[in-house]
């Protein structure tokens, strides 16, 4: 995908999440994640890390030598996205308490992720003359 | 998890369907359904004793579960028996067998493949995975890729639900029934 699919994409599923109630905190993480996602692939198709064929499906898994790279890129988007994968199992998959606290900070890190994902420049890799 | 906390979000997410327009906001009403469906059929393999029903819960690697100590302080992680599966890492397209077969690689090895379930499924499972697969192939292509996701699809998805859904609530009412 094109890092504009990926955006009308992460854009499309955060406004539709507007609509849901948070007491169903499983949706409001999955909708964060899922976005939070397509920010990602967005970031890592700008700056030119991976071809617009080759998106990431799920960061945690990762190769370690792709996980190394990426957390020097973009620290702020891989973060929120490995924060969340953790929500992911103990409150969408799981039931431990505090769902909703977990969906608010979901909501943050999408922001996060968001954010960087829209300031990051195309990475060169030429050695400097 | 327990058949009832499966069910307890199942209920939820059921409903919260209907908060998104299935043409508007088709992501995530197809997000919420392969969600609802995946505590449904976590809590009908339960209940015919495919799986642990275990107050844990399955991480992104397959076969590696989350628990909290038992000081409740913080999180384990163990490598357990087949417990909630999280389907959208199972292979499914390889039809309703998928679950059956046995790990890639003898048991020893780091790798612990596919996972081997207490019993075959039943038949009735077997048509709730045949309704699974057809609400899962949507997810890749068209929810995390460019497809679309025309009228067609999500009508399909939605019948498969209804399928899923019934198929459940029967072994889930029948296994109450038997414990009375």
């Amino acid at each position: 995908m094109t890092p504009d699919q990926h955006r009308e994409k992460a854009e499309r599923i955060r406004s539709s999440a507007e609509k849901i109630d948070h007491s169903v905190f499983e949706i409001v993480i999955e909708g964060a994640y899922l976005s939070s996602m397509h920010w990602l692939n967005y970031a890592l198709h700008k700056m030119e890390v991976t071809a617009e064929e080759h998106d990431v499906v799920h960061a945690e898994h990762l190769s370690g030598m792709d996980r190394a790279k990426i957390t020097a890129l973009m620290p702020e988007i891989l973060a929120a996205v490995d924060e969340m994968e953790v929500f992911r199992t103990r409150y969408v998959r799981g039931n431990v308490a505090g769902g909703l606290a977990a969906a608010r900070r979901s909501l943050e890190l999408y922001d996060q992720a968001r954010d960087a994902a829209l300031a990051v420049q195309p990475y060169r890799q030429d050695a400097a003359e | 998890m327990k058949i009832a906390d499966h069910f307890e979000k199942f209920e939820r997410l059921d409903a919260a369907r209907a908060t998104f327009d299935q043409t508007e906001d088709a992501e995530l009403w197809f997000w919420t359904t392969v969600t609802a469906a995946m505590q449904a059929m976590n809590a009908g393999l339960h209940a015919v004793g495919c799986t642990e029903e275990r107050n844990d819960f399955p991480s992104q690697v397959p076969g590696v579960y989350e628990r909290l100590s038992e000081d409740e302080k913080s999180f384990e992680r163990y490598a357990l028996p087949p417990g909630d599966l999280h389907l959208g890492l199972t292979p499914l397209f390889d039809g309703p067998e998928f679950i059956q077969k046995p790990p890639l690689n003898p048991p020893g090895n780091v790798s612990l493949g596919i996972p081997q379930l207490q019993r075959v499924l039943p038949e009735e499972l077997q048509r709730a995975c045949r309704a699974v697969e057809v609400i899962e192939q949507v997810r890749d292509p068209s929810i995390r890729g460019m497809e679309s996701i025309t009228p067609a699809l999500v009508q399909s998805c939605d019948r498969a639900y209804a399928e899923l859904v019934e198929i459940v609530r029967g072994l889930v009412d029948g296994t109450e029934g038997d414990a009375s």
